[in-house]
């Protein structure tokens, strides 16, 4: 069975573990890396070429740097940045340009997106 | 150690709900925890916690547990030997000390990671106090240059009302008298004594809609802090006029216990 591929670098550390808690235990989805560093984030998304890379989501522009950078280079690779301590999340993928689409930052909206059906959230 | 307990019971009190689902998922895997509840805050949560018994509340929010509801001083007097611990949390030496002054005996930060709940939530349900080690030296400060705080002082300028003083407040500016809030609120009205004085000051206060007469007026209220036991805590209460905004606040001031 493919495996979703998934590499977790949201912060801080507590939010980071929850998401590999929720992520961890799915039979369908392999945690391929996890980092808190944003030097090394790079270096693994070149090396593991991760189907899904969670990060977190900082307000106001959720990073747009990062997200842009790494989603022009492996533009197959989908970001998901959450928030859980807001109860938000913002899925993006490249499509032509970079498309994004707000998601509920619970184990259910998390898990929904890497199993490719992101949930809206609700609010 | 006997005495130990065997399985710690842990209810969840988190607005964040991936910390309610994952850090439970987290937690029921060890054998020794279990938790019996998780929640977001509801108008009834105190009866939910003591309804679930557990050993060890954990909170993620300062907001809930400290600021305007009071919750951990509220849940705690209806569950003397309940364990509360704070998660997720930022090293601010502020909400840490008003956290400890409600009777917290556990502070983990956001940047701890889940073994380390899991590790705090065993060492406070056997009796330990958790605190971050940034944190210490904020305690010991507070210890050896104490800022003027007594444990009969109830209210300062800034924060929000327990829900006793909000029930006041509104009955105050219904135009109440002293025996029909007495009545409302099922306290016995105690001759108010003559007032040593008081401490720190006040805040600005603002109109109340109701509020009749153009002076300040001073309103002597008896109270009592937990409507079970003593001390009675006498204050006063000034609604203020003021040109601003038609909503009341309140000066609470403890004059003695």
């Amino acid at each position: 069975m493919q495996k979703v591929k998934v590499l977790v670098a949201n912060r801080p550390r507590l939010m980071k573990d929850l998401v590999l808690a929720t992520v961890g235990d799915q039979p369908d989805i392999e945690i391929v890396g996890e980092t808190e560093d944003d030097a090394e984030l790079t270096e693994l998304v070149e090396r593991t070429r991760p189907d899904y890379l969670i990060i977190a989501l900082e307000e106001p522009e959720g990073r747009p740097g990062l997200r842009g950078f790494l989603l022009g280079r492996y533009p197959q690779m989908k970001i998901l940045a959450v928030a859980p301590e807001r109860n938000s999340g913002i899925f993006y993928w490249a499509f032509v340009d970079i498309r994004s689409m707000r998601v509920e930052s619970s184990e259910q909206g998390i898990l929904s997106v890497l199993r490719n059906k992101p949930e809206l959230v609700s609010t | 150690m006997s005495g130990d307990i065997a399985v710690v019971q842990v209810f969840i009190l988190a607005e964040n709900r991936l910390l309610r689902e994952a850090l439970a998922r987290i937690l029921n895997k060890k054998s020794d925890i279990r938790v019996v509840g998780a929640s977001a805050f509801a108008p009834d949560i105190v009866q939910q916690i003591t309804t679930a018994a557990p050993h060890v509340l954990l909170c993620d929010s300062a907001t809930v547990a400290l600021s305007e509801l009071r919750l951990v001083s509220e849940v705690r007097a209806a569950m003397p030997g309940l364990k509360v611990v704070m998660v997720g949390m930022e090293a601010e030496p502020g909400t840490f000390l008003r956290a400890v002054r409600d009777g917290i005996v556990g502070y983990v930060l956001k940047e701890a990671s889940a073994m380390e709940v899991a590790a705090c939530v065993r060492s406070v349900a056997n009796d330990d106090a958790v605190c971050p080690p940034s944190l210490c030296m904020v305690l010991f400060q507070q210890l050896a240059n104490p800022t003027p705080q007594s444990a009969g002082f109830v209210l300062k300028h800034d924060l929000g009302l327990t829900r006793r003083e909000q029930q006041l407040v509104q009955m105050i500016s219904r135009g109440l008298t002293n025996k029909e809030i007495a009545a409302q609120l099922n306290l016995s009205e105690q001759t108010v004594k003559k007032p040593r004085p008081p401490y720190a000051a006040q805040a600005r206060c603002q109109r109340s809609p109701r509020s009749r007469g153009a002076l300040p007026r001073a309103r002597r209220v008896c109270m009592s802090q937990n409507p079970k036991t003593a001390p009675v805590l006498f204050g006063y209460l000034f609604v203020q006029r003021t040109d601003r905004v038609p909503s009341v606040n309140v000066n609470f001031l403890v004059l003695h216990s």
